[in-house]
């Protein structure tokens, strides 16, 4: 299989504080990858550089075999942490305005989605709950058929149903083909979707297998998080 | 489709989605500065009549005398509005969480902030125009029935200078001139706000973005004044108006001593605002580009 995702030697620093150490590794297509590490061990940066949304940083870095760019966030569908939609949009307006940009959006299938998750075609944003906004991100992102997913924390801060729905959502809507980078806290409700892991620890790549491997000696994906990440929490 | 098109094509969603943006609220100003001059012009129509009026046509001459004051109010505030939506949505769209949906549009810094200096670039020109134009309608009308006396043209009084160069190729230079002056100005005051924002937010001045862009605004302001002044120090580019009707251009020594009669308008100055718009313009893309970490 070839590589959807290629790094070679990323260096990212704020300031003296280097947050991505000379990493490398490759992603290969199709595949359903889970991006984790604790907090402030380099996600959200790196994250950030494969969606460019950070490009000052060292080192090779190809989505698809192009640079970051123009380019590479046509094929590339992000679901970010924060809830990003302008507040003065309402439902229809954030589906047509996402519509305008990819040519890869369904946006028939947005607007049936909309119906299925009861959201309001006429609310405003600002009017939404959290969990409505929520929605609506994920629905954006999940009617494309982009090349490539990248989803960062999409269960953060959601109740366990939710999770279920969200999940259900990304492996429903996933075109067939296509590579989703995910990462989560919450291990033990996705690890059964992963095909492989990349796990970050200050700035490092410490991880990178297949569940498959990883898994062969009976140890689950978060008894191995715990095993590698409890050394940070010891005294 | 080829790939000249959808850039196109994308820049055009682009400015279609920053218009949208802008014109909820602005195109309501306008509206409203519609509403009002028409009240006042029927207001002034009725006033015109003389003669015996009704009790309603003397409530709408009252309602006239308050949408004069009303829409220049209008007017006035249109520009500060425009001002403002300059600034709030430039900041809001690309350095707040919306910023995660801009910056990862198919679409380059470049054309980011093109569309955006065109739409509000576009609202800023239009806000003066309509603030110049109804204060000139409402002098012109105004006075009309003010003084009591027959029409008086106000306007065609306040051109009289403009209308009275000797030639109409001298009329129209002066028009362009004129029109060019306007638009280096304005280029220049939306590009430095926009670099002024987007320097703010780099990582060094992060932390106290707002107290930094107001900062960097009148420095960078101060240096642009100073900088454009300055190949006048060593020659002027004049357009040249002469008192037998013909146009002059031409570069003349600093000291130059122009015929008698003639008129001569600085070039200098322009030709400078339009450079350093063009400067700010790649500097601001630049920093959107390789120097912004949105939070």
């Amino acid at each position: 299989m070839s590589e959807i995702i290629s790094v070679k030697n990323l260096r990212k620093s704020y300031g003296s504080n280097q947050v991505l150490s000379g990493i490398s590794f490759g992603l290969e297509e199709g595949q359903i990858i889970g991006l984790l590490g604790p907090n402030g061990c380099g996600k959200t940066s790196l994250i950030k550089i494969l969606t460019g949304l950070i490009n000052d940083y060292s080192g090779e870095v190809l989505i698809d075999g192009e640079k970051p760019g123009k380019s590479s966030k046509a094929k590339v569908a992000f679901l970010p942490e924060k809830t990003y939609l302008p507040t003065w949009m309402v439902a229809d307006d954030a589906v047509n305005y996402i519509a305008d940009f990819y040519d890869d959006f369904d946006k028939a299938k947005a607007m049936h989605m909309m119906d299925v998750f009861q959201l309001n075609h006429k609310q405003k944003v600002k009017t939404m709950s959290k969990g409505q906004q929520e929605k609506l991100q994920l629905l954006l992102v999940m009617c494309r058929n982009a090349k490539i997913y990248i989803l960062d924390e999409p269960m953060g801060g959601v109740d366990p149903a939710a999770r279920d729905f969200i999940l259900e959502t990304i492996l429903k809507n996933r075109p067939e083909g296509s590579t989703i980078l995910m990462s989560t806290h919450l291990i033990q409700d996705v690890e059964e979707i992963f095909d492989s892991i990349l796990m970050i620890r200050q700035g490092e790549i410490r991880i990178q297998d297949s569940v498959e491997n990883l898994t062969k000696d009976g140890k689950t994906i978060n008894d191995l998080f715990k095993e590698v990440f409890s050394v940070d929490w010891n005294f | 489709m080829t790939g000249t098109s959808k850039f196109k094509n994308k820049f055009g969603m682009l400015l279609k989605n920053d218009f949208l943006a802008s014109a909820r609220v602005i195109s309501l100003f306008y509206i409203a500065e519609l509403l009002i001059l028409a009240v006042f012009a029927i207001g002034a129509f009725f006033n015109k009549q003389g003669g015996d009026q009704s009790e309603f046509v003397t409530k709408l001459i009252t309602a006239s005398n308050v949408a004069l004051v009303l829409a220049i109010l209008v007017a006035f505030l249109m520009i500060f509005v425009t001002f403002f939506f300059v600034v709030y949505d430039f900041n809001k769209s690309l350095f707040s969480p919306q910023g995660y949906l801009s910056f990862t549009l198919p679409v380059s810094s470049n054309q980011l902030l093109g569309s955006k200096l065109i739409v509000y670039g576009g609202w800023m020109v239009l806000s003066y125009v309509v603030f110049l134009l109804t204060a000139l309608y409402l002098i012109s009308y105004g006075e009309t029935y003010i003084i009591g006396e027959e029409k008086v043209d106000t306007l065609e009084m306040m051109l009289v200078q403009f209308m009275d160069f000797p030639s109409k190729s001298q009329i129209v230079a002066y028009g362009i001139y004129f029109i060019l002056q306007f638009f280096a100005m304005m280029l220049t005051f939306v590009t430095v706000i926009y670099f002024s924002i987007s320097l703010s937010h780099i990582r060094v001045f992060q932390k106290h973005s707002l107290i930094f862009a107001v900062i960097i605004f009148f420095v960078v302001s101060a240096l642009l004044a100073w900088l454009a002044s300055k190949p006048s120090d060593f020659f002027r580019t004049v357009l040249q108006f002469r008192s037998d009707g013909s146009l002059g251009f031409g570069v003349v020594g600093e000291d130059y001593v122009f015929a008698k009669g003639t008129m001569a308008f600085d070039i200098n100055s322009i030709v400078m605002s339009f450079i350093e718009s063009i400067a700010l313009f790649f500097a601001t893309s630049h920093i959107m580009h390789k120097r912004v970490n949105i939070k």
